[in-house]
């Protein structure tokens, strides 16, 4: 039996059974594919191309960047095969990733000084959703000013009060509401307007423009 | 001997047997290995009647292929201890 191997020297012997023997639950994969037993009577295959990943990654902020993976391409697979019985196993084991990550942050509690590294980073990621913020909130007064203005035009057009008219939409939306609650009862005319002006549509009356 | 006994982190392993075979074209196969901070790598495969490389449009009797594949982290720090 023809037998190939790479890897530097560290090719691994276990009766390709895909089955290691170290003993222990922790030792067990926690991702487990397995196809103890396929059987096929025939298969043609043409494949073109055919390509697999697997990977792991796990970040811990800036501090820690962990990844690990297989990367496998197939081209040109154009076979027939006869009375075909095949095994698969595939495992991932997370339980090195997860002791390198305890020990960064065991290390991150003796010694709390190290994030203070990370911080101008933080603090200029956190910046960024503030001035973002800002501006949307910017965008969003001009669009809630432009939006009132079209609903007061539309509301005065309705109601007929022309009085809305002589006043611009961008004059409203800094306007200070009056002690009498003047605002409110805009607010209120508005709705009105809003209200009327969706009863008469259905009915259809109104003479087109 | 297995220089390093702790488990891999990725490992496949895969076992096809036929009674018959045909390429109709020698397929190509690549595999890469990744990792950071950096890797160790292993792969091997045993063939039974079957050549390496493969002659297209010859039938292969009682073929049989064993592939393994591994891949761990290297953990520099621990590679560093005495």
């Amino acid at each position: 039996m023809a037998d190939t191997s790479n890897g530097g020297g560290t090719a691994e012997r276990h009766g390709y059974s895909g089955t290691h023997h170290h003993g222990g639950e922790a030792e067990e994969p926690d991702v487990l594919l397995d196809v103890p037993q396929l059987q096929v009577e025939e298969i043609s295959l043409d494949v073109e191309e055919l390509r697999a990943h697997v990977s792991v990654e796990a970040d811990v902020l800036n501090l820690l960047n962990l990844s690990i993976g297989v990367d496998a391409q197939l081209s040109g697979v154009h076979l027939e095969i006869k009375g075909v019985e095949a095994q698969v196993l595939l495992k991932v084991r997370l339980d090195k990733i997860a002791e390198i990550i305890d020990r960064v942050l065991t290390t991150i509690d003796h010694h709390p000084e190290i994030v203070g590294q990370i911080v101008p980073p933080l603090a200029a990621t956190a910046g960024q959703p503030g001035q973002a913020a800002r501006r949307a909130g910017t965008e969003l007064a001009d669009t809630a000013t432009s939006a009132v203005g079209d609903v007061e035009s539309s509301s005065a057009e309705v109601t007929g009060d022309t009085s809305s008219s002589e006043t611009t939409p961008g004059d409203q939306a800094v306007e200070a509401p009056e002690p009498d609650g003047s605002s409110a009862e805009a607010g209120q005319g508005r709705s009105r307007g809003l209200l009327r002006r969706r009863k008469q549509e259905p009915t259809g009356d109104d003479p087109p423009s | 001997m297995d220089s390093n006994p702790a488990p891999a982190d990725i490992e496949f392993a895969a076992t096809v047997k036929a009674d018959q075979l045909r390429f109709r074209q020698e397929p190509t196969v690549e595999i890469h290995f990744s990792g950071t901070p950096d890797h160790q790598s292993a792969s091997s495969s045993r063939r039974a009647n079957l050549p390496d490389p493969v002659v297209e449009d010859v039938d292969y009797h009682d073929v049989r292929i064993d592939y393994l594949l591994t891949n761990r982290i290297r953990d520099a720090d621990k590679a560093n201890q005495p």
